[in-house]
């Protein structure tokens, strides 16, 4: 019985998708603004940083990391879903069954409240 | 129980058994940035003594650029008997002020020769330091690693403190610390497209790779732009019609500014009266396997690195290095 991490294909499959992304999250202009940082480098390590997360990947981050790392921002349930909503999308580019993508929304979902600061 | 020894920044530091080198210095309350300790952040490179075997986990995920320079993860290297990190700036070198040719009125060409080698690579740079007052500034290297003497491109800055001092200092010393930097050819791909584009000095660096292309044989597109806002600003332009001729695969193209004056001399044909960006985003629409270089000026690298990456580049591929002018104290 594999890991959903597993079953993606690992850090290779977070390594396609995390470039497909992260284009569409900079021009996406619901939450661009977020992601057009000067230091691309940087945004795409949380970039990657996420999706392994979101992947159920090995990763140290708690919910107060989660917490801490989106204060002060006045995140909103739009950005949240938009944020979902490409991450969809990404995982359907690479053609994910749909009920892996559903694993996988579950998961990142489930930082929701730590994220939004709620 | 001590199993190996850490050495950092001069310092060594005892490593207990199967302890990564982030574990140890930790441990020995040294403050190395660090996040999800998972290697996937990289909040905790480091570099390793150049020549240094690193495990293939502690290079995993970083850019091959870094991993040719010795970069790795702290938190996915176990510590090794004598293994040496931390900033390489020390030891620096000697070289002395060989040849200095002006290229036009702005950049002088400076010619050093080092003591001894620094292990530069070709697009890297180095910190040039003036030893009376220790004065430092950054330029890069557009020679080849075997060529005898290093060459800079020093653009001369009004009232500058070090570059109209480097354009007159034949015969002189100075120190050389480095190599740093990412704009490296990348030597297993010779059939990669590359897009080496730059504004001012930033065309020593791309000359450095494109040189480094070239001579290794380079099979795929090499894509050379060089833009100035005035004809004075393509400072190499000669030359690099030369090499334009030369190498059948060197595709070269100038920028040049909607109000430059008139020219009609060497490569005419190839200079194109449009600032570079919307130059090189009417030209190239999909950039997916190119190798994308953008030196010079950092409000024009930064813009084309978005439109490289927006463009299909991978980011790994693309190897800014904007010129920031010293701050000034």
């Amino acid at each position: 019985m594999s890991t959903l991490y597993e079953r993606l294909g690992g850090e290779a499959a977070v390594d396609a998708a995390v470039d497909l992304f992260y284009r569409k999250v900079l021009v996406d202009e619901r939450i661009s603004q977020f992601f057009d940082t000067v230091d691309m480098d940087a945004q795409r390590a949380k970039q990657k940083a996420f999706l392994t997360f979101a992947f159920g990947g090995p990763s140290a981050y708690s919910g107060k990391d989660m917490r801490a790392a989106h204060r002060g921002m006045n995140l909103t349930q739009e950005h949240f879903d938009a944020v979902m909503e490409n991450l969809g999308a990404t995982l359907a580019e690479l053609q994910v069954p749909a009920e892996w993508i559903a694993e996988a929304a579950g998961i990142a979902a489930s930082v929701k409240a730590d994220v939004l600061g709620h | 129980m001590t199993v190996a020894t850490l050495r950092f920044q001069e310092q060594a530091f005892e490593a207990e058994e199967s302890e990564t080198v982030l574990e140890c210095l930790l441990r020995h309350d040294v403050a190395v940035p660090s996040s999800c300790r998972a290697g996937v952040c990289q909040s905790c490179m480091m570099q390793a003594e150049p020549g240094t075997a690193l495990p293939e986990r502690a290079q995993r995920g970083l850019r091959p650029s870094l991993r040719q320079t010795g970069h790795f993860l702290a938190c996915q290297c176990p510590v090794v008997e004598g293994l040496q990190v931390g900033s390489f700036e020390q030891p620096s070198c000697s070289a002395t002020v060989e040849v200095v040719r002006w290229a036009s009125e702005r950049v002088a060409r400076v010619w050093l020769r080092p003591e001894r080698g620094l292990g530069q690579l070709p697009g890297q740079f180095v910190n040039v330091v003036r030893p009376s007052d220790g004065t430092a500034r950054s330029y890069s290297v557009a020679s080849r690693s075997d060529d005898a003497l290093l060459e800079l491109h020093v653009a001369q800055v009004p009232d500058g403190k070090l570059s109209p001092w480097l354009a007159r200092a034949v015969g002189e010393t100075v120190t050389l610390r480095g190599p740093h930097g990412d704009c490296v050819y990348p030597e297993d791909d010779l059939d990669a497209p590359l897009l080496l584009a730059g504004t001012g000095t930033g065309l020593a660096p791309l000359l450095g790779v494109a040189r480094e292309a070239l001579a290794r044989g380079h099979r795929g597109r090499v894509v050379l732009v060089h833009g100035s806002l005035d004809l004075d600003g393509l400072y190499l332009w000669r030359e690099l019609c030369g090499l334009e001729r030369e190498y059948p695969q060197l595709e070269l193209i100038g920028s040049v500014g909607p109000d430059a004056g008139p020219y009609a001399g060497v490569g005419a044909e190839l200079l194109r009266r449009e600032l570079i960006e919307p130059l090189l985003r009417a030209e190239l629409k999909k950039l997916a396997g190119w190798h994308v270089y953008l030196c010079g000026s950092p409000a024009v690298v930064k813009s084309l690195k978005r439109w490289a990456f927006l463009a299909g580049a991978a980011l790994d591929h693309i190897h800014a290095d904007p010129f920031e002018p010293a701050a000034s104290v």
